[in-house]
């Protein structure tokens, strides 16, 4: 994430050299999730009327200790997600998701390997991935191509977590994706605050705040 | 001064500390250690409360779940018996042996999949499987909540443990309590846990070699890891060789054939025979099939090492093995 935001730094700054782009004014959403319980493991915000994300970027998912180190990396349609085994035991990467169309398996990953798959399901969904072997392993990709993304990862002990997304003026839906939540969807203009409620099964687990400035 | 009168002692656990990662890959397994309540993974992430514990206890050692009420959940998973039954395969309500042993129920709080093919995804889907089958205790679901319905004993704890629940009685709170239940039966004590805690008394010498092989040469780190020593994974390491295919029946690829679900060690001591199929009978035996089998097959799991210990090595393990015991007590409940 730190390097999608420095990128975008540097190209809006190309593009504000080459006076291909009118300066846009930068604003900033900051967001405040509450949980009534333990919260999830991973969340995704993002603004949902971009685009831009290339597809030429590569995402890495890497295992290590039998986890994947990211909980969720970011992939449009197109793009090719490298799984890279760092971890000293065998992988076994799938995806089984009939709502998004996602089908794959990218077999026996030795130690050391690194393996690509396209992304081509459906666009803005979040699918599961596993390891056949060790189903305790567990991530996300988000067929999402929106350059304003923000993965959060929360520590599950604490009930309230703060995060921040660099938003150009140019945008204003507003999207919250939460594993067995309902999504939330907010459009915020600059200068306004929002609230909405955090659903699960039909039952309401806490509040997300968003202030645009 | 002092110091100096220290360094040598420190030097030498420097050593044994460097032996000891480098022995197990730099401490890339999840490690050995006592289970934490924290991770475990409730049902939308409620704690259950004590009456569903309560209840799911009855409903456990309730005979009432089986068509002919011959049989509860502890005829097999007896708690004096490492909640297994002792038999190699288990045997259903009307004699039938079954396909696979009966497994015992230590610390599945922690685990992902159930069965040894891994086919339910929760304790309480799981539990609703073996009271339907009609090889174990062969009873249809509206049956079982007719019958339930018409104990006051369960009409009255069934509503106080359930409140937000019409009906009370249900599959989805039958499953719940059993379940609930079930997630109690932890097991974190063990000199293990004891020698982990600073006790370095908690285990005999030839259990620390024992630790020591499990960690390192023997390799049993490989799978047998975390707290609960299981990587809640799938591997075939040469045990199935007749048509039971394990998890590829319930999930096809590349690493499912004859693969079945790790079992966690906890009390391992108590809950032989061992294996999905309740082939081996001892501790002794298992250790013997690790040194074996990779010698006899090529389509082991690659985590299958090839390894070679002495005959005192093997009872070292065995002695480490025995020092994850803690056995659980359940006094059974009055059933009504
Ligand atoms: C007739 C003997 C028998 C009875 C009765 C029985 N079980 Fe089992 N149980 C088994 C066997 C055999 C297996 C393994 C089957 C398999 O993996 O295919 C098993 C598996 C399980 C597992 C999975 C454990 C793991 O590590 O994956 C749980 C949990 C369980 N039983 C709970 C129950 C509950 C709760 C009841 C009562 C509702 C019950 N059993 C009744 C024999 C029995
Ligand atoms: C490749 C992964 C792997 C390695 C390495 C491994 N195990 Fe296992 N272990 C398993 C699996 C999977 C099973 C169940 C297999 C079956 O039933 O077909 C099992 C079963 C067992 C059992 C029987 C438990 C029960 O409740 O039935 C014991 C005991 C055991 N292993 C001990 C060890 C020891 C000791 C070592 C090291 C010498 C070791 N294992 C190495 C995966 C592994």
């Amino acid at each position: 994430m730190v390097f999608n935001a420095f990128r975008r730094r540097l190209l809006l700054g190309c593009a504000f050299f080459l006076g291909l782009l009118t300066p846009i004014a930068a604003g900033e959403i900051s967001g405040t999730l509450s949980f009534e319980k333990k919260p999830p493991s991973v969340g995704l915000a993002y603004m949902a009327d971009d685009h831009g994300l290339s597809k030429s970027d590569n995402p890495k998912l890497d295992q290590k200790d039998q986890q994947f180190i990211q909980p969720m990396v970011v992939a449009p349609v197109g793009a090719k997600i490298s799984f890279v085994n760092s971890d000293n035991t065998d992988h076994n990467v799938y995806a089984a998701d009939a709502d998004a169309g996602a089908d794959f398996d990218i077999g026996l990953a030795s130690p050391g390997s690194e393996i690509e798959q396209e992304v081509t399901w459906q666009d803005d969904m979040v699918i599961k991935v596993g390891c056949k072997i060790h189903p305790k392993m567990r991530a996300y990709v988000a067929s999402v191509d929106s350059r304003y993304h923000q993965v959060i990862e929360f520590d599950r002990t604490q009930k309230t977590h703060n995060f921040r997304l660099e938003v150009p003026a140019s945008v204003s839906v507003f999207r919250l994706w939460l594993p067995n939540y309902e999504p939330v969807e907010i459009k915020i203009e600059a200068g306004k605050e929002a609230t909405a409620q955090l659903i699960k099964k039909g039952k309401i687990y806490g509040s997300i705040t968003l202030k645009r400035n | 001064m002092r110091l100096y009168n220290l360094a040598p002692a420190t030097a030498k656990a420097a050593v044994v500390l460097l032996s000891l990662c480098l022995g197990i890959g730099l401490f890339a397994q999840p490690p050995i250690k006592t289970p934490d309540p924290f991770d475990i993974e409730y049902p939308d992430d409620e704690e259950p409360s004590a009456e569903q514990v309560a209840l799911g206890k009855v409903l456990f050692f309730d005979k009432r779940l089986s068509g002919k009420q011959n049989m509860s959940c502890a005829s097999c998973h007896n708690p004096d018996l490492g909640f297994g039954d002792g038999f190699t395969k288990g045997v259903g309500s009307n004699g039938t042996i079954l396909g696979r042993n009966t497994p015992h129920l230590y610390n599945l709080a922690w685990n992902t999949l159930f069965f040894w093919d891994g086919r339910a995804a929760s304790l309480e889907e799981q539990a609703l499987g073996p009271i339907q089958s009609d090889v174990e205790m062969n009873l249809k679901l509206p049956d079982l909540i007719e019958r339930l319905r018409a104990v006051p004993y369960y009409q009255k704890h069934f509503a106080e443990a359930y409140p937000d629940h019409q009906p009370a009685v249900s599959e989805t709170t039958i499953g719940h309590a059993i379940a609930s239940f079930e997630r109690t039966l932890i097991s974190d004590n063990a000199p293990f846990d004891r020698f982990m805690a600073g006790d370095t008394h908690a285990m005999s010498d030839e259990a620390r070699r024992g630790m020591a092989l499990f960690l390192g040469k023997a390799r049993c780190i490989n799978c047998h890891n975390g707290p609960n020593f299981t990587d809640n994974g799938f591997h075939n390491i040469g045990v199935s060789k007749g048509d039971d295919l394990g998890r590829a029946a319930i999930q096809k690829g590349a690493t499912t054939e004859r693969a079945f679900k790790t079992p966690g060690l906890r009390n391992v001591l108590l809950t032989g025979p061992y294996m999905h199929d309740g082939s081996i009978g001892s501790l002794e035996a298992v250790v013997r099939h690790y040194i074996d089998a990779p010698k006899q097959s090529g389509t082991l799991s690659p985590q299958m090492e090839k390894i070679e210990l002495s005959h005192l090595e093997i009872l070292d393990l065995v002695a480490f093995m025995g020092a994850l015991t803690d056995p659980i007590e359940v006094t059974p409940p009055k059933v009504p």
